[in-house]
């Protein structure tokens, strides 16, 4: 398989505080990678390392390699001299809150566009109605593209911001627990999405539900004190195996049974066996 | 808390409502009592036909008109002035500004707000004469140094006004457009500033009003009694609120202070329009730039 994302021991602080530690991982493309693992151990941290998002925060730091594979080519993201604007929009982000910019929303789609200088081109609505139809949106606003997007639902807001991460075709795609605040439906809605931009992108996502990690994930890793472990069946080999993040997806819950129905559950044979997490992880 | 208290509080609060409805029916209706009947052709032009004296062909001597019109230009350099230097200060102060750098502008500007207006005039009289013994008698009292002695009055304002509705923009909308591949600029013109427009036009509302209502900082750098309309920013000027002012304290006879009451009233009534024309601005801005 293709590596699309290969950290090497990276490392992270807020000032003082030490957040991520000697993190080294690679990831296949076009696979769902599920974080998961309690708040607070630096998940959505790591996500920020992958974008270079880190730098908007004051008093972070970082060392170590976090590389991304871009047309054949393997790009340090926390290199100084690379173009960050260059890097975010290849790698699309989508944030826990839906969080639609203040405007239409047509504006809210074409805006990555305008900042890329692409926002006068001839086939802008062309792109705008298939970024919102890649998003399952498209029917449910095609009529109303002028209206206030804050004033979609939940599930409709997050989507909109999905499909303005895709508007720019990214090749890698971080989402931060995006159906952490959304209705069940719009959670299958977003899955549903999830699994079908797969074709075409790399997902990294952070998330809570283990049920949907089953559902979605080819593969799962579990974060713990600044870590990155992989899932496996052996509770010995991670610290975190023990905790109910470590159980949760090793341990099929017969409440989940019918809930994968519809998806196919993660399988095993999809999560590798686990390394010191200061060596690099394939899978 | 227990519900007695409570009902108190809010029953002090509907009080002091409608203490201040009250207060604002009152004066404007006194206002207006007092003002409605002297509105009339005479109070804005005198004897000079008025088309004349729109097309500046004749002068008006005892007519309202030019005092409107130089409360207006005043109004109008003034707010040009204050307005970009202050919201890009904001700007400054709320996206770039950091460590003992941004502690000593905020300072700076927290003083500049609690400058009584008088001394701010004096600033300006200060200006004009340095100006005046600099350049040998060509520089006096006159409509631009007004004008600039007014931008610094309200620039406080405008700034405070500025930072604090940046400020405020929640990191989820402050992170979207970076994340999305923007430059900071890019961020702060096409997302922060038009995500504030309600909060910066109503800094620049209080601006205008505060304007158009000083009188101790026109009253030392520029206004007069009777100058005539304005033709250029280095001429005299006249305006409503120094005319109010000398005929309130000046009066010879009840037909005089009638045409005060008369000018205080086009005063309010220019001030409403401005607030109603700015937010209309608002609105218009808010659809074409966020919603087209």
């Amino acid at each position: 398989m293709t590596i699309k994302i290969r950290t090497h021991n990276i490392s992270f602080w807020y000032n003082d505080h030490q957040v991520l530690n000697n993190i080294s991982i690679e990831i296949p493309e076009h696979t769902i990678t599920a974080i998961t693992g309690p708040s607070g151990n630096g998940k959505s941290t790591f996500l920020t390392v992958l974008n270079r998002l880190w730098e908007e925060i004051p008093g972070a730091r970082i060392s170590g390699l976090a590389e991304i594979e871009l047309q054949g080519n393997f790009i340090d993201t926390c290199d100084p001299s690379l173009p960050v604007r260059q890097l975010r929009r290849r790698v699309g982000m989508v944030f826990q809150q839906p969080n639609p910019l203040p405007m239409s929303i047509r504006k809210n789609i074409v805006f990555p566009l305008t900042i890329a200088g692409k926002g006068k081109q001839k086939d802008l609505e062309k792109k705008i109605r298939n970024a919102l139809k890649r998003a399952l949106l498209w029917d449910e606003v095609k009529d109303r593209l002028n209206d206030d997007a804050r004033k979609l639902s939940g599930g409709q807001q997050q989507r909109l911001c999905i499909a303005r991460a895709l508007v720019l075709e990214p090749s890698v795609l971080l989402l931060d627990e995006p159906t952490a605040s959304v209705d069940p439906a719009a959670c299958e809605g977003i899955e549903q999405l999830l699994l079908s931009l797969k074709a075409n992108c790399t997902l990294v996502m952070v998330t809570h539900y283990l049920d949907q990690v089953r559902r979605i994930a080819d593969t799962v890793l579990t974060m713990h004190e600044g870590q990155l472990f992989p899932q496996n069946d052996s509770a010995e080999t991670s610290p975190c195996s023990q905790t109910e993040y470590g159980r949760g997806v090793t341990e099929p819950s017969s409440s989940t049974q019918s809930q994968t129905s519809c998806f196919p559950p993660c399988q095993a044979g999809n999560q590798k066996s686990v390394l010191p997490p200061q060596e690099t992880v394939s899978m | 808390m227990k519900p007695g208290l409570e009902k108190t509080l809010i029953s002090l609060c509907w009080l002091s409502g409608f203490v201040l409805l009250g207060a604002v029916i009152i004066l404007v209706g006194y206002l207006a009592y007092r003002g409605i009947p002297t509105l009339n052709r005479h109070l804005l032009f005198g004897d000079t036909p008025p088309l004349d004296a729109m097309l500046m062909k004749q002068q008006v001597f005892d007519g309202l008109f030019p005092a409107i019109v130089g409360t207006l230009a005043l109004l109008a350099i003034a707010i040009i002035i204050a307005v970009p230097i202050g919201v890009a200060a904001g700007i400054y102060m709320a996206e770039y500004g950091r460590g003992p750098v941004k502690k000593l502008f905020s300072l700076l500007f927290d003083i500049l707000a609690a400058i009584p207006s008088i001394v701010i005039g004096l600033c300006g009289l200060t200006v004009i004469l340095i100006l005046h013994n600099r350049f040998e008698g060509r520089f006096a009292p006159c409509l631009i140094l007004s004008a600039l002695s007014l931008a610094f009055l309200v620039m406080p304002y405008l700034i405070r006004t500025t930072q604090m509705a940046l400020e405020s923009v929640p990191p989820a909308i402050r992170l979207t457009a970076p994340a999305l591949g923007s430059s900071k600029l890019q961020n702060i013109l096409l997302v922060l500033l038009p995500s504030c427009l309600p909060e910066i036009t109503g800094g620049i509302i209080l601006a205008t009003g505060r304007c158009a209502e000083d009188t101790a900082v026109i009253m030392l750098t520029g206004a007069v009694t009777s100058a005539g309309i304005p033709r250029s920013f280095l001429d005299q000027y006249e305006a409503l609120p120094f005319y109010i002012y000398y005929i309130s304290a000046q009066y010879s006879g009840p037909a005089e202070l009638a045409s005060g009451f008369g000018a205080a009233l086009i005063l309010l009534v220019i001030c409403g329009l401005l607030f109603t024309l700015s937010f209309w601005l608002r609105r218009r801005l808010t659809t074409s730039l966020l919603y087209r």
